[in-house]
Parts: structure tokens; C-alpha cells; sequence
């Protein structure tokens, strides 16, 4: 098969790799990258596990194909710490007992990192929405919803 | 008394000399040759002489001594203790703060004060505490950065010694693995990459139950990359596996039974080419007649799926004189209730991968029983049993459907034959094709009472559809009997269940074990039978509800532990300080109620393994050996929270190994809620044991009475002085890797009777099914529009009686996240078969509850401490997922007066027909 070039930038860092037509974004952060925090879950867009931020909107990588993100910026949960110093809302997820078997929670995160990026004051509601795209099968989402929540602006650092 | 006549100077008491006039300054410098406090101006005017007092900044140079009556002063030199330098003084010299270096004593001192109060200042409150202090050289910038670095180093101190807590039972506490986890860090099977990889990809069945006639590999072997194809005849040992009956077919060889039979396992250099090669493959089949009904394959002549027929087991139990008893009640409800197939849809795909090397072959997979898999997959490879290794990987959730394999005996066949690693991950088709299921149910109940509203008969016929292969069918069964009454005292009882072979996917174990099929059809019954006697539901449960001293319908007099009434009453208390909220779909506002119960452990006499191991490392950490997997429930944390308790360490010292069948001991299948029981009674007594070990170690080293000592933290204290006589790390590096293994013997259960039993049984030590229960009590909020078929849950209160919760946090993650299933076994889920495959063989059409779906949900928690769990606790984890379903449909019986019998509830069931 055709080995097509893709340039782009993961986390802030720039890569560059030959890749087939047909691999699949999620491959290419996987296995050719090592970035393994994104998981699969199904396969077919259904579970949301595989979410990661392309030009800082939500897809799932998955569904895309690695050329797709050729020239496009890439955010997966490796990036969403800083080295040691976890984002404020992987904080939350741990304190607030977000996670259970853990499979899930890579993806959630992203998509509750794009959800607050977007809305900072979302109420339960848009929270609910926020992360529908998402499948849990421990928590049935309530902590998952608190936790995010805890860090919605004008909340954060606010332990109850 | 200095505080009448001096004061102290970082920490030691000074005396103010009589007619003492010099000033602070003066003071610290000639009297006390404190140099560090430098004198720029001696007019206030610079800062460079800024000391602490009292908590508060001042200029040493504008304080008199005799003032300082009392007073705490505090210098720069009392910043760095036992050689390490001050959180800001690190933070002066790493950001460059410092150059000429004379302001830069009081500059510290100004922030110090500063942080003390506020441990995260901002920019502007750092530069209003500095206002004071000159600094010539610098220009500031440097010394606010330093300032803020400081702040946070000193924040990150004292995170970190927060972290070193005793965990207490009863106190919540963060997992140990929440931070792995979400860095989404490396250790779910399909993160593990070896060298030299293969790549194995299943030929499954296309017929539901056929004769294999012919296994056509020679197209496929052509396909480029493809390394090698195994069949039925590759398997050295036994081809089949199974916990209970092993013949399930490893790689069938001469017929397929459902689907999801593995029929050639196909390995290659890429994951594509084995796809390709699975795909290559021709069988040809001789078909036979498929049932996907007990209905069918019970019918007569039908053909046998297996070779004893249909029928895996019949149970029946039979208790006092339920003919007569019916025939006495006043009221007589009948019933027909069934209950779909489950599907765990546990979001981590299964699989494995497998390495040979050096006649050992090592498989690293999520599981629910390490030394289980270990088994069936030294049986197929024939090998010896210590040549083979499970090592269980984070298990991304599992809810009872991976104590059976799938992949991980083919992972092994494949390593083995080939010396490679083999890696075999499915995709969710296939997790969804090849995995057992809840087993699907059709039940039919009659329920006496009296018109007092004592129950006083009742009578279940059960059919159990086990699908393909025997799986845990059988114990499945034995639950649907004993529980087939729900948590109520029915002293004539007839219950018959039968588990019947089918050619749909095997059923096996999943939350609940049996319990959720009956527990829908037992409360749905106390609901109709509560509106006959014109009894309100929650009273005329709580006038039947098992308590101490009770029999079961199984003839278990109960023992302590039975929270069930206080369930009810908590939750009776809940809902009347409820205020019904608004409609949102314009429909009829209603509440239903539901109880339910369940057994702690695998009981009926079979041997419960249990065991735990304790070690204490060089570097003064200590490891947990546990033999129960954590797939996300928390059982790492609790069973280090408990030894951490016990031994009186911190928490996070106790490193946990779990279900690695070389390391950890065989403890059975982490099922049945059993493992906060189980396993926590053995680390409980484990490290009561090795507490000891330890003590009389550092006894006889330090010569002191054992009864002397005890262990805080990470030291040893001689009791009687407070002293620190040794730490974890000394007595580490002198006793390293001492290990201690310690067996828990849990209290004896027996085999359900099959003799009947008396209406009244009498105390005999005898038809003890189970060690312990769990109780509760569910209540919901529903709203139902019958005009337009639709329903809301607006809200769920689960009670629960939990003995003793361990991590509070955990049992209500347990209590949110069983409602959830609970909520789709009632709404949305369902799982069944078309032409011999799977309809719902996706997550989308399996309509698992999204984030947007989820209601509110109320924990309430009931403490009724069992005399024999660690702690009190019992173990909770399967039953929250099963009253839910019930009170759901209970409400709309309420709301509508429509009686629904079925699950998942449908529109047509409750809404308004067009006359």
C-alpha cells in the first residue's frame, strides 16, 4: 500500500511520519508515537475511549485517518499534564473517586477538557451532554460529573 | 517564666537584661551573633533587617527589646533545618533572585511571613509583602518569581506529606492507581508491546450449531505475513476449558454449538494479515437444528447440543407445605416475568498476550482469577502447572464476564508453538460474540398471603437459558432458587429452576449471579400483591423482611448482619422528606420501591480459597500480596487501606501485587462479592501476624520487651519512652524480602438441601448456604407520559446494607455505578440473537446509559456490622445493579395501574392505546 507523509504537531511536539493510507489516527499515536494513554474501545466511534483534541475540537481517532491529521494539531492525555503537575481536572478525577477500571478516563478527560475550554461555567446539564459522546460502564457518571464540575470556573480550589 | 521576663529567638528563651535598651538589631547581632539580619539604613526605611515576630514581618531596626516581653522572634538562620536549605531559600537560588545578596535575609523573611499565612499568594499580594524591602540589584522581577516557586515548593511539601496517612476502615481514601490512570498510563493488556510480536486473529463459526466437515487452511497460509494456523489438532492437551464442566471447545474440532466458537487461530507479523488470513479460511459444515430458546430445545426429539441433552441442571427446593399453604391464602398473585440476556460491555476489549521462554509461558491478560486461567491453560498446553504464569494487567472493568476465557488459552497455544510472543486482542464484535452472558430468564410465580398481609406461600418455576456451554450455569441456577423469593419470609415455598442449553452465547456470571432475574420477578410480585391488599408497598415489605433469627426459603437461620429492615426504613424516611419534582416530559409523576438480596461468597460448601501475603522491602516499603483482581472496584486500595490500618504504616508505603498466579496466593475467581470478606479477613490477619513478626524482629535486636514496641508510621517507638528505636528501612536493609503468608479460614457453608424443609426450621448448624448477605432497599422517581410512550427517571435512592463500608468513596462509586446497569436493564439494554449472531453486537445497539441518561442517585448507607467480616464489612458490590429494575416498572404499575412483565420496558408496554 501507498505510504503517505504526515506532519503534525502532538502535544506541541512536531512529528513527522510515513504512514499507509489506511492506518487509523489512533494507530499512528499508539504505535508508531508510543503515546498509548489514548485507548480503543470499540472501534467505530461508539465509545468515546479513543477521544483526543485535533485542532482543539474532539474526534475520535478512531474514525480518523492518520493523513487527516497531517498539518493538524493533536491532543491526547499525555498532554493534558504538565510533567509532574497533573491538570487541575485529572486532580479532581483522582480526589473524587472519577476512576475506577480507568479505561474510559483518558478520553473523558479530553472531552471535559474541551467542554470547559469552550464553556467555563457549564451547568449539570451541559455537563452531562459534554461528555455523552463518552461510555462508562463503573461509575454510571455521577463522581465523573461531580468532578468536573469541581473544576468548573469560579469553583476550582474549592474543596466542599 | 521567660514570658515575663524575655522571650525566644528561634526557639531557645533568652532573658531581657535589666535596663535593656538596645533594639532588636543590636540585639541579634553583638548579643547573639545572629548575623544573617543585615543592617542597611537603621532607620526602617530598607528592610534589610526584616525578622518575623510573632508571625508578623517587623524591622528589627525599629524594635526595642524591651518590648519583646513573651515575644517569638524568628531569623533567617532558623529557615534551613538538618541541612536542608528553606522551600524559598531553594527558590531564592534557583530563579537567580540573588546578587549582591544583602537585602536578600530580610526579602526572605518578608515572604516567609507572607507564606505562612497564604500558602498561594498573588503576584500583587507578593509585591505589597515586599514593599518594604529595598533591593538595588535585582529589579524584583526575579524575587516575585522566587517567591511564587517558593509558595509552591512549600504547597508541594505539604501535599506530599499528606500523603502519608494511616488508612483507617471507614475513611475514604484516593485509589492507588487514580493517578496512573488518569495520565492514562501504560498497563491495559493492549499497552503491552513485545519484540518479534505475532498476531493472532480467530476464525469464528458461521453456523450456531453445525458438524464440522472440513477446516480449509491452505488459502489462507498464502496470505502474505501470516506465520502459522492452528486447528484443533495443534492443541497438545485438553481442547476444551470451562470453570465448572470444561468442554468448551478451545478450537472446535468436530462441531460448533453458537457463534462465537473459535474454529482456527491464525498467527501473523501484523495485525492485518491476520485479519486477512481469519477471513481466508473455508469451513465446511454439516448444520444442525439451532435453538435460541429453552422453549425449543426442550421441545421433544430436539437435537442434543450436547451429549447429555439440554438440560444442565435442575434444582428444586421445597419448603413446609406450599400446596396446602396456597390453598389457605386469602390472596393469590400470579405471574410471567422474563428477563433479557446481559451483555458486561466492560469498555476495555478482551484479550492477551503470551510469551515462551525457557519452558515457562507467560500470560499477561485481564482477568478475574489468575490461577483459574492458569489452570485451563496448563490443561490445554499440557503443561505442568508451574510452567505456566498469569499475570493479571489492569482489568478495565469486568462485572463477571472474564472469570471465563476467551483469547488467553489461544495467546498461550500460539506462544508456545511457536516461540514467539503472541498478542490477541479482540475487537468489540468479537468481545461481544465470544463472552458469556447474564443468562436470560422466564419465570413464573405464584405468591399467597393472608389478609393480615403475611406472605405465607409461594411457588417459582424458572427456565435458565445457559446458551452454548455450561460456563456457570449451574451455580447461576442454584442463585435463581435460593433468592427466587427475594428478601422476605416464606415459610411454605416450592421454587424448581431449570438451566437449559441453547445455541445462543454462553451464559455465565455477571453482577448479580442469578439474583437480578429473580429479584425483577420476586418485587414485582410484592407490588401487586401489596395493591390487593390495599397495603402500601414499603409496609407490607417491611411486615415480611428477613431478620436475625428468620430462616431463609433455603432453611439459613440468619445470623447477625441482616440490615434489610433498616434499608426499608431509611428509605421510607428519604422519600417522605422527598418533594416530587416538576414533570419534564408531560407525563404522571410516581415512585416505586423494590428490596433485594444477596449472598457474600460463592457458599453452598464449596471450598472458598482465601490467603494473603505481606513482605517487608530493603527500602523499608512494604508489599501486599492479594490474589483478588481489581478491575476498577477498588480492591487494591481496600486491602491496603486495611493493612495499612493494622500494621499502623502509611498508606501509600504498602505496595499491592495482585492475581499474579506466581506470586499471589490462588484466593478463587474475584466474584460473588466475596473479596472485601475473603481477601480482607486474610491481609487483616496477615498483617496482624507480620506486625508481630516484625515487632519481635526489632525486640530482639534491640533488646526491648515486644509488648514495648509498636509501629507508627515508618518507625518502631519503645511505648513506655516514646523513643524511635528503629525504622521500616533499618529493619528493612537487616531483613529483606521477609515475607509472611497468612490463610483465612472463613466460616463453613453448606449445600443448598434438597430434602425439604420444615415450615419452622429448628437451629442445627446445617443449611448454612451462605457465610453472609447483603441487603437493600431501592426507591425511584419516575415519570411516565403514556400519551406519547415515554419514560424519566428522575431520581434513584438506593439504601444498602453494606456491614461495614472500608472506602466510603468506593461503596458509593459501587451503589452509582450498579444503578447504572441497573437503570439499562430496565430501559435500554438488551442482548439477542439473529440467525445465530448477535443483533446488539455493537456498544451503540447495546444502548448502554450515556452520561445525559443518568439520574440523580441517593446513597444511603446501612452499617450493620457481621460479626465475622473484617471490620464488620460484608462485601456490596453486585447487588445495587438489581433493585433498580424492579421499582422502575413497580412505578409505572403505580402510575398506570399497567402491570409489565418484561425487560427492557418498551413504549408499547405502557402506553395509551387508541380505542
Amino acid at each position: 500500500m501507498a505510504k503517505v507523509k504526515v506532519e503534525f504537531k502532538v502535544n506541541g511536539r512536531e512529528y513527522s511520519r510515513e504512514v499507509e493510507a489506511a492506518t487509523r489516527l489512533l494507530d499512528l499515536l499508539r504505535n508508531e508515537l508510543g503515546l498509548i494513554g489514548t485507548k480503543e474501545g470499540c472501534g467505530k466511534g461508539e465509545c468515546g475511549t479513543c477521544t483526543v483534541l485535533m485542532d482543539g475540537k474532539p474526534v475520535n481517532s478512531c474514525l480518523v485517518l492518520a493523513p487527516q491529521a497531517n498539518g493538524r494539531e493533536i491532543l491526547t492525555i499525555e498532554g493534558l499534564s504538565s510533567g509532574d503537575r497533573l491538570h487541575p481536572l485529572q486532580d479532581a478525577f483522582i480526589k473524587k473517586g472519577a476512576v475506577q477500571c480507568g479505561y474510559c478516563t483518558p478520553g473523558i478527560l479530553i472531552s471535559a477538557y474541551y467542554l470547559l475550554k469552550n464553556n467555563p461555567r457549564p451547568n449539570r446539564d451541559d455537563i452531562k451532554e459534554g461528555i455523552s459522546g463518552n461510555l462508562c460502564r463503573c461509575t454510571g457518571y455521577v463522581k465523573i460529573i461531580e468532578a468536573i464540575e469541581s473544576v468548573t470556573e469560579g469553583r476550582e480550589g474549592h474543596e466542599e | 517564666m521567660p514570658g515575663e521576663t524575655g522571650f525566644w529567638i528561634n526557639g531557645i528563651e533568652k532573658a531581657i537584661p535589666k535596663g535593656e535598651t538596645r533594639n532588636l538589631l543590636e540585639f541579634l547581632r553583638e548579643e547573639m551573633r545572629l548575623l544573617g539580619c543585615k543592617d542597611g539604613c537603621s532607620e526602617g526605611h530598607c528592610g534589610a533587617c526584616t525578622v518575623i515576630v510573632d508571625g508578623k514581618a517587623r524591622l528589627a531596626c525599629r524594635t526595642m527589646v524591651s518590648e519583646l516581653k513573651g515575644a517569638r522572634v524568628e531569623t533567617i538562620e532558623n529557615l534551613a533545618k538538618n541541612g536542608e536549605l528553606h522551600p524559598l531559600q531553594v527558590a531564592f537560588s534557583e530563579t537567580g533572585a540573588i546578587q549582591c545578596g544583602f537585602c536578600t535575609p530580610g526579602m526572605i523573611m518578608s515572604a516567609k511571613a507572607l507564606i505562612d499565612k497564604n500558602p498561594d499568594p498573588s503576584e500583587e499580594q507578593i509585591k505589597k509583602a515586599l514593599q518594604g524591602n529595598l533591593c538595588r540589584c535585582t529589579g524584583y522581577i526575579k524575587i516575585v518569581e522566587a517567591v511564587k516557586l517558593g509558595a509552591r515548593y512549600i504547597r508541594e511539601q505539604r501535599e506530599e506529606k499528606e500523603k502519608d496517612i494511616i488508612a483507617r476502615v471507614g475513611e475514604n481514601i484516593v485509589k492507588n492507581d487514580a493517578v496512573a490512570k488518569a495520565r492514562g498510563e501504560p498497563f491495559y493488556v493492549d499497552d503491552l508491546f513485545r519484540e518479534n510480536m505475532l498476531y493472532g486473529k480467530l476464525h469464528l463459526s458461521n453456523e450456531p450449531h453445525a458438524r464440522l466437515i472440513q477446516v480449509d487452511i491452505e488459502e489462507a497460509l498464502q496470505v502474505r505475513g501470516v506465520v502459522r494456523i492452528l486447528t484443533a489438532k495443534d492443541i497438545p492437551g485438553r481442547n476444551a476449558f470451562g470453570l465448572k464442566i470444561p468442554h468448551q471447545p478451545v478450537l472446535a474440532g468436530d462441531k460448533v454449538r453458537f457463534t462465537g466458537d473459535p474454529i482456527a487461530l491464525v498467527l501473523a507479523e501484523s495485525k492485518e494479515a491476520a485479519k486477512e488470513g481469519a477471513e481466508k479460511i473455508k469451513v465446511i459444515y454439516e448444520k444442525l437444528p439451532a435453538y435460541f430458546s429453552p422453549t425449543d430445545s426442550l421441545e421433544e426429539g430436539a437435537e442434543k447440543i450436547h451429549a447429555g441433552g439440554n438440560v444442565l441442571t435442575e434444582l428444586k427446593i421445597k419448603k413446609g407445605d406450599p400446596e396446602k399453604a396456597m390453598q389457605e391464602a386469602d390472596i393469590v398473585v400470579e405471574g410471567e416475568y422474563t428477563t433479557p440476556f446481559g451483555e458486561h460491555a466492560y469498555l476495555e476489549p478482551d484479550g492477551g498476550l503470551a510469551e515462551y521462554l525457557d519452558g515457562l509461558i507467560t500470560v499477561w491478560c485481564p482477568n478475574q482469577g489468575a490461577h483459574q486461567f492458569r489452570e485451563m491453560i496448563a490443561a490445554s498446553l499440557n503443561l505442568p502447572l508451574e510452567k505456566v504464569r498469569v499475570i493479571t494487567t489492569k482489568t478495565g472493568g469486568a462485572f463477571g464476564g472474564r472469570e471465563e476465557p476467551t483469547v488467553q488459552i489461544h495467546c498461550a497455544l500460539g506462544a508456545m508453538l511457536t516461540g514467539r510472543p503472541v498478542k490477541i486482542i479482540l475487537s468489540r464484535e468479537e468481545t461481544i460474540r465470544m463472552s458469556t452472558k447474564r443468562h436470560a430468564a422466564k419465570m413464573h410465580y405464584r405468591t399467597g398471603v393472608n389478609k393480615e398481609g403475611k406472605i405465607i406461600a409461594g411457588e417459582a418455576k424458572i427456565y435458565s437459558d445457559t446458551g452454548a456451554y455450561a460456563s456457570l450455569g449451574e451455580p447461576v441456577a442454584l442463585r435463581h432458587t435460593a433468592f427466587a423469593m427475594g428478601p422476605y419470609v416464606v415459610p411454605n415455598v416450592k421454587v424448581q429452576t431449570f438451566s437449559v442449553y441453547t445455541n445462543n452465547t454462553p451464559a455465565g456470571a455477571f453482577r448479580g449471579f442469578g439474583s437480578p432475574q429473580v429479584n425483577f420477578g420476586a418485587e414485582l410480585q410484592m407490588d401487586r400483591i401489596a395493591r390487593k391488599l390495599n397495603m402500601d408497598p414499603l409496609e407490607f415489605r417491611l411486615k415480611n423482611a428477613l431478620e436475625e433469627g428468620e430462616a431463609t426459603i433455603t432453611g439459613h437461620i440468619l445470623g447477625g448482619g441482616v440490615g434489610f429492615k433498616e434499608c426499608l426504613k431509611r428509605l421510607k424516611e428519604t422519600l417522605q422528606k422527598e418533594k416530587i419534582p416538576q414533570p419534564q416530559i408531560g407525563g404522571k409523576m410516581g415512585i416505586g420501591i423494590a428490596g433485594g438480596y444477596k449472598n457474600v461468597g460463592m457458599g453452598a460448601g464449596l471450598p472458598e480459597k482465601t490467603g494473603s501475603g505481606l513482605q517487608i522491602n530493603p527500602d523499608g516499603t512494604l508489599t501486599l500480596f492479594v490474589g483478588c483482581v481489581d478491575s476498577g472496584q477498588g480492591s487494591d486500595t481496600a486491602m491496603a487501606q486495611i493493612a495499612s490500618g493494622v500494621l499502623n504504616c502509611f498508606f501509600r508505603d504498602i505496595k499491592v501485587v495482585s492475581a499474579d498466579s506466581a506470586l499471589t496466593p490462588d484466593v478463587g475467581v474475584t466474584t460473588a462479592s466475596r473479596m472485601v470478606f475473603l481477601s480482607g479477613n486474610s491481609v487483616a490477619g496477615c498483617a496482624r501476624e507480620f506486625k508481630e513478626k516484625l515487632i519481635g524482629e526489632v525486640a530482639e535486636k534491640k533488646k526491648i520487651e515486644p509488648a514495648d514496641l509498636d509501629l507508627k508510621g515508618r518507625d518502631f517507638l519503645k511505648k513506655s519512652t516514646g523513643d524511635r528505636v528503629m525504622t521500616l528501612k533499618e529493619l528493612g536493609k537487616l531483613i529483606p524480602n521477609l515475607r509472611h503468608d497468612f490463610v483465612y479460614q472463613p466460616p463453613e457453608t453448606h449445600p443448598l438441601s434438597l430434602e425439604d424443609i420444615p415450615e419452622k426450621p429448628i437451629e442445627k448448624g446445617e443449611n448454612h448456604l451462605h457465610f453472609a448477605y447483603c441487603f437493600g432497599a431501592q426507591g425511584v422517581i419516575v415519570e411516565v407520559n403514556e400519551g406519547k410512550g415515554k419514560l424519566k427517571v428522575h431520581k434513584v435512592f438506593a439504601a444498602h446494607d453494606v456491614g461495614r463500608q472500608v472506602n466510603p468513596q468506593g461503596v458509593e462509586s459501587q451503589i452509582q455505578g450498579g444503578v447504572a446497569m441497573g437503570l439499562g436493564y430496565v430501559l435500554s439494554e438488551n442482548y439477542f440473537l439473529k440467525d445465530g449472531f448477535p443483533v446488539q453486537n455493537n456498544l451503540a445497539r447495546l444502548k448502554i446509559l450515556r452520561a445525559r441518561d443518568m439520574p440523580e442517585v441517593v446513597s444511603i448507607i446501612v452499617e450493620d456490622n457481621h460479626p465475622e467480616g473484617p471490620f464488620g464489612a460484608k462485601g456490596m458490590a453486585e447487588l445495587p445493579g438489581g433493585p433498580v429494575a424492579p421499582a422502575v416498572v413497580n412505578a409505572i404499575y403505580n402510575i398506570t395501574g399497567k402491570i409489565i412483565s418484561r425487560l427492557p420496558v418498551q413504549p408499547e408496554d405502557f402506553r395509551e392505546k387508541d380505542e
